[in-house]
């Protein structure tokens, strides 16, 4: 995949989207022969597919991240990844059936997985809950702020999605919604 | 490049909305050095526009975050620099921007996900077989009206008790089960399952069975299966206790009435007081032997709160394989399950 189409992957949720809709049916038809439908039932393969997404998704987001096969098989060996991954926790004995499947259903040299990232201190945890309360309250903060803060997304393109007069409105509005989830996270904290 | 006169006017437009002429450099240096700020930014006659002391510390508080944020883009002589850092305005947002980006991961992939399956074709993005034809949509804020608009209906009719308050009731429980995520701490999730409780009144143990026998009700007293009148009577303050929220008052009662050998809607209500009160595994247990129990009138409900016992619990295998059961016997709790199958947690 060329670095355009990565940052496109990156920067158009559109475009990601139609990744999403396009991948899922094979990701699961894969995973059925990989693992069987006993092992796995609908519920999980759908958690893993999403899963599997958001790993492809924060890996465009590196420059350094190549992607050697097309997006299907990439997807594919991430799903594998995880859904062993899970079975290895669940202390599941579980032998891939590696012989039927295609050499080009998969990529071996993937090893790639989603990282658990996990709120560690009180102060952490204050913040995640403060997006949740900021979100449930309504409002375009909490969202605002993830662009920034997980997607990466640009002042133009906040200003763009929210309708702000210029980068300059984005940049003001952002800080903003960040003096407010600070205020809320330290409210919880002292709770 | 941004200056720190350019930070100070920026946040006093954010937090005033307005533009005086002040200047800026000084109020930025004041910022930075004041130990007693209003006094000091009046007093030098630096702001004029009647500004609170609230909003000062609102505005000096954006300062500092801006500060922060973009001390890598500002070019500072060395004792300014020295002075900003050691402010404990300045360290405190420091500590909050540190954290942001990995606090922000969560809620992030969450967002990402809930964009991507948000489709007018919703229904092809999720298989059929998880959640039947009948899934659509239902915003959390269009059942929220509802289980206000079933709470209100249910208080303002007549106390003669009927099986649909408790279903309220129970409703309302699942409300609050399907609105605290499963990421909520014990706290929280127990904190708001008591303001929901509020439904079950004493009329409500018109739902528990009575014996037609030699036990049939005489005037106002209600005698219940396999109790005596005395045992009864415990019974029902029990389950005033549990009304009130008084769950390990309610628990006592209840183990004493020892609900097992005698009555298994009194048995239903202990392992919920145990779930109340964080008796996770002796809840389950409960639940679990009420499964067990064939013609018990609860055990759709028993199914789904053993089914979310086993999500508190962490295991999710025995949850979903409870709440996949809700989906497919078309019980009443069909469509709640669907959603908390498919807000399951994700990361």
């Amino acid at each position: 995949m060329k670095r355009n189409e990565l940052y496109e992957l990156r920067h158009n949720k559109d475009k990601l989207k139609a990744i999403y809709l396009e991948c899922k049916p094979k990701c699961f038809g894969f995973m059925v022969k990989c693992f069987g439908s006993n092992n796995l039932d609908d519920t999980k393969m759908f958690t893993i597919f999403n899963d599997a997404v958001i790993v492809l998704y924060e890996k465009s987001k590196d420059p350094n991240f190549k992607l050697t096969s097309s997006i299907q098989v990439y997807l594919n060996s991430v799903c594998r990844n995880i859904a062993l991954n899970e079975f290895k926790k669940e202390k599941k004995l579980f032998k891939t059936t590696d012989q039927d499947l295609e050499n080009s259903d998969y990529d071996y040299q993937v090893t790639d997985i989603l990282e658990e990232i996990k709120a560690d201190t009180p102060y952490e945890i204050a913040i995640q809950k403060a997006f949740e309360i900021m979100k449930e309250k309504g409002g375009n903060c909490a969202e605002i702020l993830m662009m920034f803060w997980y997607q990466k997304a640009s002042f133009e393109e906040i200003a763009n999605k929210f309708s702000f007069k210029d980068s300059g409105g984005a940049k003001s509005g952002k800080a903003k919604c960040q003096k407010r989830l600070k205020d809320i996270a330290l409210q919880l904290v002292k709770l | 490049m941004t200056t720190i006169a350019d930070i100070a006017k920026n946040t006093y437009t954010l937090t005033f909305n307005q533009e005086p002429d002040y200047n800026w450099l000084k109020i930025a240096k004041v910022f930075i050095k004041s130990e007693n700020l209003e006094t000091d930014l009046t007093g030098k006659n630096l702001i004029n526009q009647n500004e609170t002391r609230d909003q000062i510390d609102y505005w000096q508080d954006l300062f500092f975050m801006e500060v922060v944020e973009y001390e890598k883009d500002m070019i500072l002589d060395a004792s300014l620099l020295e002075k900003i850092k050691a402010n404990p305005l300045f360290k405190t947002n420091k500590k909050f921007i540190e954290q942001l980006p990995k606090s922000s991961i969560k809620p992030g992939r969450q967002s990402l996900i809930e964009s991507l399956i948000e489709n007018e074709n919703a229904d092809a993005l999720i298989p059929d077989n998880i959640v039947g034809t009948a899934l659509k949509k239902k915003s959390r804020d269009d059942l929220r009206k509802d289980f206000k608009d079933w709470d209100k209906d249910a208080n303002s009719k007549k106390k003669s008790f009927g099986y649909i308050k408790f279903l309220v009731a129970a409703i309302l429980i699942i409300g609050f089960f399907i609105w605290q995520p499963t990421q909520s701490t014990d706290k929280e999730l127990f904190a708001y399952y008591k303001s929901n409780l509020d439904s079950i009144t004493l009329d409500n143990f018109g739902l528990l069975e009575t014996e037609t026998s030699i036990n049939a009700t005489r005037g106002d007293d209600f005698i219940l299966e396999n109790y005596s009148k005395t045992e009864s009577e415990k019974a029902i303050s029990g389950l005033n206790s549990f009304k009130e929220g008084n769950y390990d008052k309610a628990k006592r009662i209840f183990i004493e009435l020892s609900p097992k050998e005698h009555n298994k809607q009194i048995l239903f209500f202990l392992a919920l007081a145990q779930l109340n009160t964080n008796e996770l595994d002796a809840s389950i247990l409960n639940l679990e032997y009420l499964l067990t129990q064939s013609n018990f009138s609860f055990s759709d409900d028993v199914k789904f709160h053993l089914a979310m016992a086993y999500l508190k619990q962490g295991n999710r295998n025995k949850s979903q394989h409870l709440f996949k059961e809700l989906i497919v016997s078309n019980s009443r709790f069909k469509e709640e399950a669907k959603l908390i199958l498919k807000k399951m947690r994700w990361f």
